[in-house]
């Protein structure tokens, strides 16, 4: 084809075109033509299937925007709402409550709470502020308010604002952490008082954004008094361990808020729910008896300091009110500063060698341990090192720990000193009673008949039962005058062989049935971290001869000092068995009493008579010339109690040279009042098999002599001069004492014989 | 044949009409206006402190005025329907032949007509300048006699600097629909061919572009152009031609969409232009432009919170602030917050309704200029409605349509109306004959 014929056909179809529009454009105009075209039936029908066809598809649109309206109100609706309610609230500001407070008997303050407050930078606020006034100097005002009162880097803050000038809520108040802090509220008054002045002023630039946030923090005013029944909060409010812990709901009130919405009249309206506050305690705790223990536990535990580092283990004290099974104070030493507990660290409370031996244990746990050697050895600070029997050489190899070791041991150690030092000593741990346990066995013979009182046993030192060897803690037997023993005799002489006997004669069921109710089951005691030690005293299937007669004088079983205090409470109070109680009430915020913990009998242990009985066989312990626990007699009351003295067990059997000592007693002796039970654990003395015991002794007799005069309850002896000297020392109140002058003469040649005849009186 | 119709139009006998005048339409519609009335007056009741002066008489809240204003707008409506449904055009033919002959039925007319608005339009810009006018805020611009808002030039001053105004948009869309309605009467067989077809979608584009370029108002050139492509679908004489035409124009918009999307994908929100590729980008990606989907995302807020039943008449939240043209464009929104979900069901279902009647007539008639207008109408009102529901519910990128017969507009409720009446006349003429 030719160029020339493409040129034609163009032309053509150009000009055919053009025609062809022009007709129509002719046509449509509509002048000079006045018909319509083609066949009108056909197009008619035709147009209708087409109107039908665009009418169904536009009934499908309509379908599918129904179902998505549909599917938006059904699917996201809530998710919406809340949305739309979210952004009506222009500001939402919490208002915390204040978490209960903790108050002792006589309302003295244990714990409560300062308010601090946290800086909340407003950075839109002062952003607006400027661009309003279209002067950038009030952004900087801000941020030298800041720099100048609260110490804030200033080009942080300038940095901060220009990054984020939307942000309307900004908590700027941080440790180096970056963890959001409250500060001091004397520390923020300067800056408060400059921001008002600024305001108010003509000719300064006006300090806008710089909000301040309430916070409470929890302060305990007496620092480490009554720290392991109290407990810490952690951040949140939190309880940790004891009360606060316990009763953390209570406690723990419900946060208020302050918001503002724009309502239908696009008002600003400001509501403000307010905080509810937590629920107070009243302890049942008297923080001066508490005070007088724990200062008296510090006292001894200082004064023992054979080697290394001064004090026990641990020393636990529990006094409980005789008749309601209240608790008057309760201290387990070592004591932590409840305001900072986390500054607790391991050379503050363990000596080396305690360190060396909680290593040690660790190693063994771990595994690294396979040789000879059982412990891990440090040369003047130097890399711990662990000695490995080498199969070769029959030696040991030194092997220095590795790092990786040394971190998790590291890891180890300062998670066991921590919780050994927050944990509460009186509920959570759990040891061997020794002799304190025989009152049990004395009390379960008397009240089940098996035993009458009049039983003669002839001590000579030692018992033999099947393979066991008993040994008395009079070397040649305590029957040494030739007497044989009754059964107030051996408890008064702690006389291990004589209790054997004894357990023997009251039998498996009768002695099962009774120790079940009194140890081995929680005392529900108000606090958190009691144990039950359900697992740790005998059963049917356990207790047999051997077990049988060495329960029967303490040993073999664990039980934990509130247990111990609760049964023998119920032991000489008639029978009652209490459930022991912290708290005394629960008061709201007003002061009004919401709850009132009422003294609550569990059980009846054992008959009034029994209990009588009971009473005066522990006299006899402190008051009888032979007695175990002459040096517990504070000066001026009779008390009674029963002395123990107790091996620990550890792996590979009862450890060498490792003791619990303790003292059960109660005061005043003829119409017993209160409780305590002191228990030493591991003290640091020279010879803790023999000279122990009297450690536990003079630390009850220490407590007695301020307690007792602090709760008024009358002298009935007569003092010596050289008693008496003391007690003015102390500054201590005498003139009350209503004394009967025979009585006197005895009694005082009873506490001379004390002194001079049994001083070397010693048990097991 | 003859029985077919026989038959149809005894199916038609139970619906209400009275003198011909199909009651059905009339009263969904007024029914719509009362929810033009409550939405409207409750999107901006809550705004009190703007007192103004009406007609130099009255004191009233600017709420208050936007209210009396719709009132006597849907009333005119209302007027204007009746009299164009009862009125018989083809009776002028008697009384002045040579104006009916020359004028009303000269598409011509009407065709340059709808053009010259936005001619002057265009004029009035460059003559009297134009400047602001870039926020939401009308602005006088042109020496008084256009107004500009959002950087668009939607209205024309009926009196220069005067408050009254009408929306040029909403009258060519009627004016278009008369004059395409007559030219496809006149010449429906041009679309026998291609090069038909290419005439036809010529002249419907031009005012389109007009639309566009002098008014900046894309969605009502869109509706435009789509109403009168629809009318030449039903019109057309040959499906594989209408469908190759219809597979050229979605590729077409398609590939423009495609053009807007992918040179300003990425590019952070303030950089975007034009603002339309903004809108789709929002659309397709919520959360990465925060600031032009957030109308969007609030209008869904309030949809979704209304729940089945909605917080009841007046109290919505999201009109305070936070729900931008809620008496306008976003009124679909309100509804389903104030009535919930059974609220905008019944929205949707009356116009449904009302679409029904004017299918059921579009395919009762036997003249092809009343069917094309009553097409034209049903696909400007079904489009302006499904385009409206779907923008407040994010299935189309965000566009300004208001929702006919209930948003607030003048203009665009009178000839809303006015178009009705054309709908009623020819459903009249059906039984005429």
């Amino acid at each position: 084809m030719s160029g020339n014929d493409i040129l034609q056909k163009v032309l053509t179809f150009v000009l055919d075109s053009l025609r062809y529009w022009w007709a129509c454009i002719e046509r449509m105009i509509g002048i000079g033509f006045d018909s319509k075209y083609g066949d009108k039936e056909d197009k008619s029908s035709r147009q209708v299937t087409l109107i039908r066809v665009l009418f169904g598809l536009l009934i499908i649109a309509f379908l599918v925007v129904s179902a998505r309206v549909i599917y938006l109100v059904t699917h996201n609706g809530e998710e919406y709402k809340k949305a739309v309610y979210s952004q009506r609230q222009t500001t939402d500001v919490i208002i915390p409550y204040e978490r209960g407070s903790i108050y002792d008997s006589k309302g003295t303050v244990l714990a409560s709470n300062i308010k601090k407050y946290i800086v909340v930078l407003d950075a839109k606020q002062v952003t607006k502020y400027a661009e309003q006034k279209g002067n950038p100097g009030y952004i900087t005002a801000t941020a030298d308010a800041l720099h100048d009162y609260l110490g804030f880097d200033r080009e942080e803050i300038l940095e901060f604002i220009a990054n984020n000038p939307e942000d309307a809520y900004e908590r700027i108040s941080k440790d180096e952490n970056g963890k959001v802090i409250a500060i001091d509220a004397e520390k923020i008054q300067p800056l408060r008082e400059a921001i008002a002045k600024s305001i108010n002023s003509p000719t300064d630039l006006a300090i806008y954004g710089i909000q301040f946030e309430d916070s409470y923090e929890r302060i305990y005013p007496n620092s480490t008094l009554a720290c392991d029944v109290i407990g810490y909060v952690n951040l949140g409010d939190e309880g940790q361990y004891g009360l606060e812990q316990y009763y953390d709901d209570i406690l723990n009130g419900v946060n208020g808020r302050s918001f503002g919405y724009i309502n239908d009249y696009t008002n600003l309206e400001k509501e403000i729910v307010p905080a509810t506050d937590g629920y107070s305690l009243m302890l049942n705790i008297d923080a001066s008896i508490q005070r007088i223990v724990e200062e008296k536990i510090v006292e001894i535990n200082e004064s023992m300091d054979y080697e290394d580092r001064p004090g026990s283990y641990n020393t636990g004290v529990i006094i409980m009110e005789c008749d309601t099974g209240n608790i008057l104070a309760m201290a387990g030493y070592p004591f932590y500063d409840l305001n900072d507990p986390r500054s607790v660290t391991i050379d503050k409370y363990y000596s080396q060698k305690q360190i060396e031996e909680i290593m040690s244990d660790f190693a063994k746990r771990e595994g690294w341990i396979n040789g000879v050697s059982s412990n891990i050895f440090f040369d003047n600070g130097d890399t711990p090192y662990l000695k490995v029997l080498n199969e070769e050489t029959g030696k040991d190899d030194i092997v220095l720990l590795s790092e990786e070791q040394l971190n998790k041991l590291d890891d180890d150690l300062s998670g066991y000193v921590r919780d050994g030092v927050w944990k509460n000593f009186c509920i959570s741990d759990t040891y061997e009673p020794g002799s304190v346990a025989k009152t049990i066995t004395t009390a379960i013979g008397l009240d089940s008949g098996k035993l009458t009182g009049n039983e003669n046993y002839y001590c000579n030192g030692y018992i033999q039962v099947l393979d066991r060897t008993i040994r008395c803690s009079h070397k040649w037997g305590c029957s040494t005058d030739g007497t044989p023993t009754d059964l107030r005799a051996s408890l008064v002489k702690s006389c291990n062989p004589a209790y054997t006997q004894f357990g023997k004669i009251i039998g498996k069921d009768t002695f099962l049935e009774y120790t079940k109710d009194l140890y081995g089951i929680k005392t529900n005691i108000d606090l958190v971290g009691e144990v039950s030690a359900e697992n740790l005293v005998f059963n049917e299937k356990t207790l047999n001869t051997v077990e049988l007669a060495t329960s029967s004088f303490g040993q073999g079983y664990n039980t934990t000092m509130i247990q111990m205090i609760c049964a023998f409470n119920s032991l000489i109070n008639g029978g009652k068995y209490y459930e022991p109680h912290v708290v005394g009430k629960i008061i709201d915020s007003n002061g009004c009493v919401v709850t009132n913990v009422e003294p609550r009998v569990l059980k009846q242990t054992v008959s009034e008579s029994t209990s009588d009985t009971m009473i005066d066989y522990c006299i006899g312990v402190v008051e009888e010339s032979y007695g175990t626990g002459w040096r517990a007699r504070p000066a001026g009351y009779r008390i009674g109690g029963k002395t123990g003295t107790a091996q620990i067990s550890g792996v590979g059997g009862y450890q060498q040279g490792q003791y619990v000592v303790s003292f059960m007693s109660f005061a005043p002796a003829d119409d017993p009042q209160i409780v305590m039970y002191v228990v030493i654990d591991r003290p640091n003395i020279a010879d803790q098999s023999t000279g122990a015991v009297q450690q536990s002794c003079i630390l009850t007799k220490n407590i007695y002599t301020e307690v007792l005069p602090y709760l008024n309850i009358p002298m009935t002896e007569e003092l010596s001069e050289k008693e008496l000297q003391e007690l003015e020392e102390k500054g201590i109140y005498t003139s009350n004492i209503v004394v009967d002058e025979e009585e006197t003469f005895e009694e005082g040649i009873i506490s001379e014989n004390n002194e001079n005849e049994v001083s070397e009186g010693s048990e097991e | 044949m003859r029985e077919k119709k026989d038959k149809r139009k005894q199916n038609k006998e139970p619906l209400i009409s009275y003198k011909g005048i199909d009651l059905t339409i009339v009263f969904v519609s007024l029914f719509l206006s009362v929810f033009c009335l409550v939405f409207v007056y409750s999107a901006s009741a809550f705004e009190l402190n703007d007192k103004v002066t009406l007609l130099k008489i009255i004191h009233v809240t600017s709420s208050e005025r936007l209210l009396f204003m719709t009132l006597f707008y849907i009333f005119a409506g209302i007027i204007m329907m009746l009299v164009v449904a009862s009125f018989n055009f083809r009776r002028l033919e008697d009384f002045i032949p040579n104006i009916y002959r020359y004028v009303i039925k000269n598409p011509t007319i009407y065709y340059l007509v709808s053009c010259s608005f936005f001619i002057y339009i265009e004029v009035m810009k460059h003559v009297g300048g134009n400047s602001g006018g870039d926020g939401a805020e009308a602005v006088n611009v042109g020496l008084g006699t256009i107004r500009k808002a959002n950087g668009a030039y939607r209205w024309i001053n009926v009196i220069p600097n005067s408050r009254i105004s009408y929306q040029p948009s909403e009258v060519v869309k009627l004016l278009l629909i008369i004059a395409f309605a007559i030219m496809l009467y006149n010449a429906g067989m041009m679309l026998q061919k291609l090069r038909g077809i290419a005439l036809y979608l010529t002249i419907a584009g031009i005012p389109s572009m007009l639309v566009l370029l002098c008014s900046s108002d894309l969605s009502s050139s869109i509706v435009i152009f789509a109403v009168l492509f629809i009318m030449m679908i039903v019109a057309g004489h040959d499906y594989r031609k209408t469908g190759l035409t219809i597979l050229v124009i979605g590729l077409l918009g398609f590939l423009v969409m495609l053009a807007l999307i992918i040179p300003n994908k990425g590019k952070p929100e303030s950089e975007i232009h034009p603002y339309q590729a903004k809108r789709i980008l929002a659309w397709i990606y919520p959360d990465d432009y925060p600031a032009t989907s957030d109308q969007t995302t609030q209008a869904m807020y309030a949809i979704g919170s209304g729940g089945l039943f909605g917080e009841g008449i007046g109290n919505s939240m999201q009109k305070i602030k936070k729900l931008p043209e809620a008496q306008n464009d976003m009124i679909f929104a309100l509804i389903c917050e104030e009535l919930g979900l059974f609220g905008g069901l019944l929205v949707l279902s009356l116009y449904f309704v009302m679409l029904l009647r004017m299918f059921m007539i579009a395919c009762e008639t036997n003249d092809m200029f009343d069917r094309m207008v009553v097409v034209g109408v049903m696909a400007h009102i079904g489009l302006q409605v499904l385009i409206n529901v779907c923008v407040v519910t994010r299935i189309f990128p965000n566009t300004g349509l208001p929702l006919p017969l209930i948003s607030a507009g003048g203009s665009s409720i009178l000839f809303m109306y006015i178009e009705l009446g054309f709908v009623l006349n020819a459903g009249k003429r059906i039984e005429r004959r």
